[in-house]
């Protein structure tokens, strides 16, 4: 076992040499992106990742084929969509995806999936709503402005002031509605919908509704629904409203019964007569009635927590679960009988769907 | 970079062959105190694996922190958001809280979030740092279910009386280490002091926004600045008191994820000042050690978010402050006794009172909590020794299973320094205050997690002639931790801590060590590999069907390697560590962003000392990140890359 000097000096050496080469060869590439073919038949469920993660992304269905593609935006344009990424909405062309915490919204197209374009210098977006062909309006959580944008360039044109903070945006003739969901950064109360002339880009109007209005749809009778949760800390019943958006009035105000209850997610069929809603189970109702429904529609299982519910055009409900928040969320299409079509696997944290079709 | 590697090793080869060898140091000559050397044995034929940081490893970093020397020279994995900014250390597989990290055997992690930040450590503050894996840290400390770092305030023989370093770095990097010892035989005083600062703007490729561009880092400057001050004083030949501070002031700006598209009118810092105050006295008498140790440590740690709208940068929309005050008490008495036929006796109590003041908890909240601890060892000649220990808690007026060890170590040959060690335990760590009283979320039903690990090594070492010394090492352990807390979402929303884990940790950890001299020729090389399994178990994880899957930003792989070589008054040393790929979420790694890629860096530093009379000069020449990786130890936070630093020593004998 003696071991000369000049011995080991060959073993320290060979075992320096080897060991620093292994080490340094270390360095590994990416694993390469495979690739994603074109849009077809296309839902896609915008999944917000984490908040200060970075790990927000996009996945897309095709509502035919059943097939499922993960990460597309990354994978098609090589950077990730970035942090909370909130909503997705459509044109001819184009897909905007509004990522919140990277204060960004994307244009990509919407056959290709490709990078087109984007709008920065914005403070919290949180939707973007088409108003004709060149202009789109950003709601935004922290600032009381609307933002009005080019859509071929993005740029930014003006800012439209409504003196609270926006979040859902809906489009019913010359007017846009959009809700004040959020009480941060405001003195008043979070329980109004304002409209703003689409016209001359202003606003000019308001409607008290519930505390909380975190969303709402038009019917087949362009009667508008809106529904509030009733406060972060439940401050009170959460409520549904139905409102007339040509005179302001307001035809129906629904309360629910349990005030730690927090209803979200209101979208209608294609046909515009029945509405669905999350309230832990799926809720449906006609527009017709003036009551809400008593039982649910379809029924969350024990390990479910629905997160958002999107209605496709051929009325099936999807329902996304965002599991326990750190792992990829799933989600749950029904036909509109209530009977489960397809499941499908999610990025995490599924938060909203769009259907492109 | 292949080629740039090969020519470097091949000139550090040339250069270790041409010289000629001599002899003159020996290494890890460590000076204590008498009485530490009674009570601080890390011997090879312990029964428990605990490691000295390399003294030569800490005095190539001494201008840096706590993070970076681990990293580098330790198989304990720290997850660093960046340069200056937060790191947190963990042992085998588990989670920062189950590592604790002792100053003079009282713990300094938060008892708020239950860890240490160990990029607000300057190494210039201790003297020496023993990691305790696994079972080991019983003896000082409950709760470590991965392992505990002690850190030591004293001096050592080969210390200076005066040092001063002042470095210079890329991105307005500056630090400034001072120590001074003074006294006599009977009085003595220690005194460092750390400055660091930087801008810390380096420029990294943003592949994370489209299109991608190169940019310089916004918003992540540091300003640290501290002293420690210790005084001692020997009463008589058997009692001694000491009486150390440790204050220190720091401000860290908070970069934003790379995906974020709107720096301008965002603000995130953090401001601490920590003292910690520690009053030891100890006794000593043939064969008794008394020591009993009061503390004081105080923290405040106050963070800002604000943000503007990006029409007005005056016009604030987010605004969060958060002030959180930590009042700490600690009293820690030992006592060991040598018998005869080698049993030794120890006990021991420790009390410890936490009082938190935060504007994130409804009111002011506290936690007492007292422990007992005993210790039997015993040794039968130099074939075999064994240790038994027990550890019993009552905190907040309710008493905690005990935490029992067991060890053993086995000589099996007269002739040969091989060591065979076994050993298992149980272990309980509380839960962080701010998983049981964060509003809201904060879970006040919350049991302690609890470990049982196994432990495995064998230890070889060979002397050879002249002054060249080998060592290797290799150790196994299996751990399993129950109820381990996890923050989950509710039905409302916000986030609740619950118990819900069942972690399976495992693993290989092998060391091999060469050092020697000839002459004027004086070399060490370092190699450390680990293999880490850490798996959640749980109930939940084989519903998901992530059970099985390592967890998040553990590599399984992970690695370094540290040469020095010295020639005369040159000196030369390379250090490259491995950490291998790790996945960033719970689900499958077919998915780019769900793995974060492995990545190497290398180190090197060329130095060369001048010594008049007793006066010493030095001056040092170091890259970091030499083939200039461009990689994330975090998800979308950027790492510098190639950054130089010049060093300028003064040391007076």
């Amino acid at each position: 076992m003696k071991m000369t000097c000049k011995k080991l000096y060959k073993h320290s050496v060979f075992l320096l040499t080897a060991a620093i080469l292994f080490f340094s060869s270390c360095q590994k590439d990416p694993e390469p992106a495979p690739p994603v073919g074109e849009f077809e038949n296309a839902v896609f469920v915008v999944n917000e990742g984490n908040f200060t993660a970075g790990n927000a992304s996009l996945t897309y269905y095709n509502y035919n084929t059943g097939e499922v593609s993960q990460q597309v935006f990354y994978r098609i344009n090589g950077a990730p969509l970035g942090d909370v990424a909130n909503s997705i909405t459509f044109d001819e062309n184009s897909i905007y995806v509004v990522v919140n915490n990277s204060h960004v919204v994307y244009k990509i197209d919407a056959v290709t999936g490709k990078y087109q374009a984007k709008t920065t210098g914005l403070t919290s977006p949180r939707h973007l709503l088409k108003i004709d062909n060149q202009r789109a309006l950003i709601s935004d959580l922290y600032e009381k402005n609307l933002t009005l944008i080019n859509t071929e360039n993005m740029e930014i044109i003006s800012r439209v002031p409504l003196g609270r903070t926006s979040e859902n945006l809906l489009n019913y003739g010359n007017k846009v509605f959009a809700t004040n969901w959020s009480a941060f950064q405001q003195d008043k109360l979070n329980n109004m919908v304002m409209v703003i002339d689409t016209n001359n880009i202003q606003m000019v109007d308001s409607i008290q509704v519930g505390i909380e209005p975190n969303s709402m749809v038009l019917d087949k009778d362009n009667y508008l629904w809106v529904l509030c949760s009733g406060g972060f800390l439940n401050e009170e019943l959460p409520s549904l409203w139905k409102i007339d958006p040509d005179n302001k009035n307001v035809l129906l105000h629904m309360e629910f019964p349990d005030i730690n209850s927090s209803p979200n997610s209101l979208d209608i069929n294609k046909t515009g007569d029945t509405l669905y809603y999350l309230n832990k189970n799926i809720y449906r109702m006609a527009v017709s009635t003036d009551q809400l429904p008593d039982n649910y529609f379809i029924r969350a299982g024990g390990n479910d927590s629905f997160y958002t519910l999107g209605v496709s055009p051929e009325s099936h409900i999807y329902v996304t679960d965002a599991n326990d928040y750190t792992r990829n969320g799933v989600v749950n299409r029904y036909n509109p009988n209530g009977v489960l079509v397809q499941k499908f696997e999610t990025g995490i944290v599924p938060g909203d769907i769009g259907f492109m079709y | 970079m292949t080629i740039s590697l090969k020519y470097i090793t091949c000139t550090f080869l040339f250069w270790i062959l041409v010289q000629e060898v001599g002899a003159q140091m020996i290494f890890d000559t460590l000076y204590l105190d008498e009485t530490e050397i009674i009570s601080r044995k890390y011997e090879r034929n312990a029964p428990t694996k605990t490691e000295e940081i390399d003294t030569l490893v800490k005095s190539e970093l001494n201008h840096l922190s706590l993070a970076d020397l681990l990293s580098a020279h330790t198989p304990v994995f720290v997850k660093d958001y960046g340069k200056g900014s937060l790191a947190t250390a963990s042992f085998r597989g588990t989670a920062a809280s189950h590592t604790k990290v002792l100053w003079n055997d009282i713990e300094i992690n938060s008892p708020m979030l239950g860890q240490v930040d160990l990029s607000l450590v300057p190494n210039n503050f201790y003297s020496h740092a023993i990691l305790n894996y696994g079972g080991s840290s019983l003896e000082n400390t409950s709760g470590a279910l991965g392992g505990a770092i002690n850190l030591f305030s004293g001096k050592r023989r080969s210390d200076e009386k005066l040092s001063f370093i002042q470095t210079f770095g890329s991105y307005k990097t500056f630090s400034s280490s001072l120590n001074m010892n003074l006294g006599s035989r009977k009085f003595k005083s220690l005194t460092s002091a750390h400055l660091t600062s930087s801008d810390n703007s380096y420029s990294f490729y943003n592949n994370a926004v489209i299109p991608p561009e190169w940019q310089e880092q916004k918003n992540a400057s540091y300003f640290n600045r501290g002293f420690t001050q210790s005084f001692a004083y020997r009463l008589s030949a058997f009692h001694e008191m000491e009486i150390v501070t440790w204050n220190q002031w720091n401000f860290r700006e908070i970069p934003p994820v790379m995906s974020s598209q709107n720096h301008d009118n965002h603000k995130e810092e953090q401001t601490s000042f920590t003292s910690r105050n520690i009053l030891k006295w100890k006794f000593h008498k043939k064969n008794t050690l008394l020591n009993v140790k009061t503390a004081w440590f105080y923290e405040n740690l106050d963070y800002l978010l604000v943000t503007a709208t990006s029409v007005d940068p005056e016009d604030t929309v987010t605004f969060i402050h958060s002030v959180n005050k930590t009042n700490s008490g600690f009293v820690k008495a030992r006592i060991m006794q040598v018998l005869a036929r080698e049993w030794t006796v120890s006990g021991g109590v420790d009390m410890t009172f936490h009082r938190v003041n935060s504007n994130n908890y409804e009111g002011l909240k506290s936690r007492n909590n007292y422990g007992l601890f005993l210790k039997i060892a015993k040794s039968f000649s130099d074939f075999l020794n064994m240790e038994l220990m027990f550890r019993q808690q009552f905190v907040d007026n309710v008493f905690t299973p005990p935490a029992p060890f067991a060890g053993v170590s086995i000589k099996p040959f007269r002739t040969h320094d091989l060591y065979l060690r076994f050993n298992a335990n149980y272990n309980y760590n509380l839960p962080g205050l701010n998983d049981l009283y964060w509003y809201p979320g904060g879970n006040e039903d919350l049991k302690p997690e609890y470990g049982i690990q196994y432990e495995g090594g064998i230890t070889y070492v060979k002397r050879f002639s002249g002054l060249i010394g080998l060592t290797v090492e290799l150790s196994g352990y299996d751990s399993y931790i129950n109820d381990w807390i996890q923050w989950v979402p509710t039905d409302y929303r916000y986030w609740t801590a619950r118990n819900i884990a069942f972690v399976h940790a495992r693993g290989l950890e092998a060391l091999g060590q060469l050092y020697g001299q000839k002459d004027d020729v004086i070399y060490k090389f370092i190699i450390r590999y680990s293999f880490t399994k850490s798996t959640n178990e749980s109930n939940e994880a084989k519903e998901g069907g992530y059970a099985g899957r390592q967890l998040i930003y553990v590599p399984l792989h992970s690695g370094n390697i540290f040469a020095f070589l010295s020639y005369r008054k040159f000196e030369f040393t390379w250090n490259t560590q491995l950490t291998g790929k790790r996945n960033t979420s719970l689900n499958d790694a077919s998915l780019y962003s769900n793995v974060l890629p492995a990545f190497s860096l290398s180190s090197i530093s060329v130095g060369k000392s001048f010594d008049i009379h007793k006066i010493s000069l030095e001056a040092k020449f170091r890259v970091n990140n030499l083939f200039n990786v461009s990689y994330q130890a975090m998800l979308w936070r950027p790492m510098p890359g190639r950054n130089y630093e010049l060093f300028i020593s003064f040391k007076w004998k």
